[in-house]
C-alpha cells in the first residue's frame, strides 16, 4: 500500500472494484455456456450468503458463516470459499482467513437444494497472482505443522489482470485439486484460465455490481452514491428547472435499498443472503457528506439526510482529498482524517 | 401568375410564410419565393425531438429572460415569435420561427426561420437547450455527413457538390499543449469527397462544411451554378443545424429529411437505456467501435479521460486508469450517469445507470467523438 494517503483511497477503491470483477469473472467463467449462451441451467453464484454449520464443525458448531463466494454447480455440487485481492503484510492476521476456510470445511446448510445441503462441496481461496509464492509458503507452512488441514477438497485459485488486444483476468490453480474432474480440466495447475472482462461486464446486470460482502473503502461508496443515486433523487423537471433548489431530501433506507437494488448482485436472492451494502456503511458515508460540507442530519431519527447537490468535476479525488485533509468549508479548522485505513481509526475524534 | 420581384417586398414574404403556411406545400412555396426574390437572405434550421409532444413542452415551460408566442397555423405546423428580454431594453431580441413536424415520425419536429444567423444561435439556440433533456439536439458525424453529401449530388444532373468552407477539429498531439483539440477553417474550392478524404487522412472530424454547387460540362470544364453571387448557399453542421440560401425543398428532400431519418434512429437508439423495475434493473449497454485497435496504445486512456472531463457540466471519477480504464459519468445537466470501460483494443463500452436520457447519451458520444475520435455507436450484446 501507498504511504500517500490519498493514494491509499484510490488503491483501496480500485482493489475493492477489482475484487468484485474478479468474483464475477470467475463466476462467469465456471457458469456461463457458450452453446447456451446463458448460465448453466440449476447453478447459482451468491457473494456472501449466510450458511449454518453443523454440530461437528472444529471451528464454530450450530453457527452462522458467510462465506464471499458460493457457486453451486448442480444440486449435487459446490464451491465455496474466500476471496482477497489484498493480504496484510503481517502474516500473523491471515490466520483469521484460513480459520475462515477451516468454518466451512463442514457439511453446510443453506445450498439451493430441497434440503439445503449438498452432497459434494470443496473450498476454494481466491487471491491475487501476485500473492501466489507469499500464501503458498505460508500453506505449506501451516500444512507441515498440521494447522491448515481440510477434509474437503480445497484449491489455491489465483486471478490476474492480463492486457492485450482484449483486458482478461485468468484464473490459474495453484495448488489443491476439485472432485470435480471438469473442474481440474478447466482449470488446470500451471495453466492459467482467461476470462476476457468485455464479455463478462456486457453480460446481464454483471456491468452494474458494484459491492460484495465485504465493506467498501469510503471514498468508493461516496461516489457512487454521488455520481449514481443522488442525480436520479431529483426529477427531470427539477433539472430543467434549475431556479429550482439543488438541495434535497433523503434517507439511509432509501439509499441501502437503491444501491442493493442496482449495485449488488441479487439474482436468487433470498433470505440466506446478506443485504449489501449494510446499511452501517450507507450511514458512514453520509456522516462523512456531513462531515465534508455535502449534506446535513436531520434530527427526525429517520436516518434523513439533506443532500447539498452540486457540480465537482471529480468527486472520488475530491472526497479522497477532504477525507485525508479531515477539512470541510464548514470545519476547515479540524486536521485529521475520518477514515478507517486497514480496518484501524486514525482518528474518531470529529 | 408571374412574380415581379420589384413589387413584392421582402416582409410581405416574410409575413407571408409565417401566417400562410397552414399547410406543408405552402411552407415550401413560400420559402422558395423568399428564397428566389430576395437572395441575400438565408434560411436557417435544425432540428429538435422529444419523448412527449414538443408543442406542448414549449408551451408548458417559462424561462426567465424569454417569451414565446405562439400561432398555430395547422395540427403540426406552428409559427412562433420568440422574444429575448434584457436589462437594456435596446439589446433586447425578438424573431419569428416555424416549426413543423416532420410527417413519418412522431415528436420530430424540424425548426425553420429566416432571422440572421446572430439570432438564430444566440437566442433560438439558446433557448431550446434550457429544454435539454426534455427537449434533444441530435449530432451526425463526419462520415453521416458524407452520406448525405453525396445523396444530395446524385439527385443532380450535371452539377458537383464543391466545398466553399469547412471547420475541422483535430487532436494537437504536442503533448505539453494546453489544448486538446485543435480547429481549422478551410476556404477552399474542391470537390466535397476530396475534402472528406483530406479530413480521414488528417485524422480529423468536421464541424460544419458550406457548400454549393458547381456545372461540371467536362472534368476540367466547370461553371458556377446559380445564383453565382452568393456562392455559399448551402451549410450544415454536425449538431444538425442547417443553413440553405437556395432551392430549399431540394435541399430539404436530401439533406433535412437525410438529418431527420438519421435523428429518429440515433433517438430510438439511445432511448429506453436507464435501469427500470420492469427489466430487473437490467443494464443496456452501448459500445463506440474503432476500426482500429487505438488503445493498444495505454497512452489512449489518458486522451479519453481528457475528453471527458473537458466536457462542461459533467463529471467523471476514474477508478482504474491502466492498462484497463474504468470510470464513472455523471452528467450535472438531468443526472444521467453510467460506467465507462476501455477493455479492448478497439472498444468504449457505455454502462448506463439508474437515469439515462437519451440526451445525455447523445451529448456523451458527441463528446468523444469531439474530443476524442469519431467511431460506430453500437449496441453491445452479452456473451
Amino acid at each position: 500500500m501507498a504511504s500517500d494517503p490519498i493514494q491509499q483511497f484510490r488503491d483501496e477503491a480500485d482493489n475493492y472494484d477489482q475484487t468484485v470483477i474478479s468474483l464475477i469473472s470467475f463466476a462467469h467463467l465456471l457458469r456461463y455456456e457458450p452453446t447456451t449462451k446463458k448460465f448453466k441451467q440449476g447453478s447459482y453464484f451468491f457473494m456472501g450468503r449466510r450458511m449454518k454449520t453443523s454440530d461437528n464443525n472444529r471451528i464454530s458448531p450450530n453457527s452462522t458463516v458467510t462465506p464471499d463466494i458460493i457457486l453451486q454447480d448442480s444440486s449435487k455440487y459446490g464451491l465455496i470459499g474466500e476471496v482477497k485481492k489484498t493480504l496484510p503484510q503481517d502474516t500473523e492476521y491471515w490466520a483469521k482467513t484460513m480459520k475462515q476456510l477451516h468454518k466451512y470445511d463442514d457439511n453446510l446448510i443453506g445450498w439451493k437444494t430441497p434440503d439445503e445441503r449438498i452432497a459434494k462441496c470443496d473450498l476454494i481461496f481466491l487471491t491475487d497472482y501476485l500473492l501466489k509464492a507469499p500464501v503458498l509458503a505460508y500453506l505449506s507452512e501451516k500444512k507441515r505443522n498440521n494447522e491448515f488441514s481440510l477434509t474437503n477438497h480445497f484449491a489455491l485459485i489465483t486471478f490476474a489482470k492480463i492486457s492485450g488486444s482484449e483486458e482478461k483476468f485468468t484464473f490459474e490453480r495453484i495448488c489443491g485439486n476439485f472432485s470435480d474432474e471438469k473442474l481440474n480440466k478447466l482449470l488446470k495447475k500451471g495453466s492459467p484460465m482467461p476470462m476476457p472482462l468485455e464479455k463478462v461486464m456486457q453480460y446481464n446486470t454483471n456491468g452494474a455490481i458494484k459491492f460484495y460482502d465485504s465493506k467498501p473503502p469510503l471514498p468508493y461508496l461516496m461516489n457512487i452514491l454521488w455520481h449514481h443515486v443522488f442525480p436520479s433523487i431529483r426529477t427531470i423537471n427539477e433539472y430543467v428547472n434549475q431556479n429550482g433548489k439543488k438541495q434535497f431530501e433523503t434517507n439511509i433506507d432509501f439509499l441501502t435499498q437503491e444501491l442493493h437494488e442496482k449495485f449488488t448482485h441479487t439474482d436468487d436472492y433470498d433470505g440466506r443472503q446478506p443485504k449489501i451494502p449494510d446499511a452501517g456503511w450507507v450511514r458512514e458515508a453520509m456522516e462523512a457528506f456531513v462531515q465534508l460540507g455535502y449534506a446535513e442530519k436531520k434530527h427526525d431519527n429517520n436516518g434523513t439526510y439533506i443532500v447539498k447537490f452540486k457540480t465537482i468535476k471529480d468527486p472520488f479525488e475530491k472526497f479522497c482529498k477532504e477525507l485525508v485533509r479531515g477539512s470541510s468549508k464548514k470545519k476547515s479548522s479540524v486536521q485529521t482524517t475520518i477514515y478507517e485505513f486497514n480496518g484501524k481509526k486514525i482518528n474518531s475524534s470529529l | 401568375m408571374v412574380i415581379r420581384k420589384s413589387k413584392i417586398k421582402i416582409e410581405e414574404l416574410i409575413n407571408r410564410l409565417y401566417t400562410e403556411s397552414n399547410e406543408y406545400s405552402k411552407i415550401f412555396n413560400n420559402l422558395e419565393s423568399l428564397l428566389k426574390l430576395h437572395r441575400g437572405i438565408k434560411i436557417n434550421g435544425l432540428i429538435l425531438i422529444s419523448k412527449e409532444d414538443l408543442p406542448s413542452i414549449l408551451k408548458s415551460w417559462k424561462f426567465k429572460d424569454f417569451n414565446l408566442k405562439v400561432t398555430q397555423l395547422s395540427k403540426d405546423i406552428f409559427h412562433y415569435t420568440l422574444m429575448k428580454s434584457n436589462k437594456d431594453e435596446k439589446l433586447s431580441l425578438t424573431g419569428e420561427f416555424l416549426l413543423f413536424k416532420y410527417e413519418p415520425l412522431n415528436n420530430l419536429y424540424i425548426v425553420i426561420t429566416h432571422e440572421k444567423f446572430r439570432f438564430f444561435n444566440n437566442v433560438m439556440l439558446r433557448y431550446f437547450n434550457l429544454f435539454y433533456p426534455l427537449i434533444s439536439r441530435p449530432f451526425i458525424d463526419t462520415a453521416y455527413m458524407r452520406v448525405l453529401l453525396e445523396n444530395f449530388e446524385s439527385t443532380l444532373e450535371n452539377e458537383k457538390i464543391r466545398v466553399s468552407r469547412c471547420v475541422t477539429k483535430n487532436w494537437i498531439r504536442n503533448a505539453g499543449a494546453k489544448k486538446k483539440v485543435g480547429s481549422d477553417i478551410q476556404y477552399t474550392d474542391l470537390p466535397f469527397r476530396e475534402v472528406f478524404e483530406k479530413v480521414a487522412e488528417n485524422e480529423e472530424w468536421i464541424k460544419s462544411i458550406d457548400f454549393n454547387f458547381v456545372l461540371e460540362i467536362s472534368k476540367d470544364d466547370i461553371l458556377q451554378s446559380e445564383p453565382s453571387s452568393y456562392p455559399k448557399v448551402y451549410k450544415l453542421f454536425r449538431d444538425t443545424r442547417f443553413q440553405c440560401g437556395y432551392n430549399f425543398t431540394l435541399f430539404y428532400q436530401r439533406i433535412v429529411e437525410g438529418l431527420a431519418n438519421k435523428t429518429a434512429k440515433s433517438y430510438e437508439f439511445f432511448d429506453n437505456r436507464s435501469r427500470v423495475k420492469e427489466d430487473h434493473f437490467a443494464v443496456k449497454p452501448l459500445a463506440i467501435i474503432y476500426d482500429i485497435g487505438l488503445f493498444k496504445d495505454k497512452k489512449q486512456n489518458i486522451r479519453l479521460i481528457e475528453a471527458l472531463k473537458s466536457l462542461k457540466k459533467s463529471s467523471i471519477s476514474v477508478i482504474h486508469a491502466n492498462p484497463y480504464l474504468h470510470l464513472s459519468y455523471l452528467d450535472y445537466r438531468d443526472g444521467s450517469s453510467c460506467d465507462i470501460w476501455v477493455l479492448s483494443e478497439n472498444k468504449i463500452s457505455i454502462i448506463p445507470q439508474i437515469r439515462s436520457t437519451p440526451a445525455a447519451l447523445e451529448r456523451l458520444c458527441e463528446c468523444i467523438f469531439t474530443g476524442f475520435r469519431e467511431g460506430q455507436i453500437k449496441d453491445l450484446k452479452g456473451e
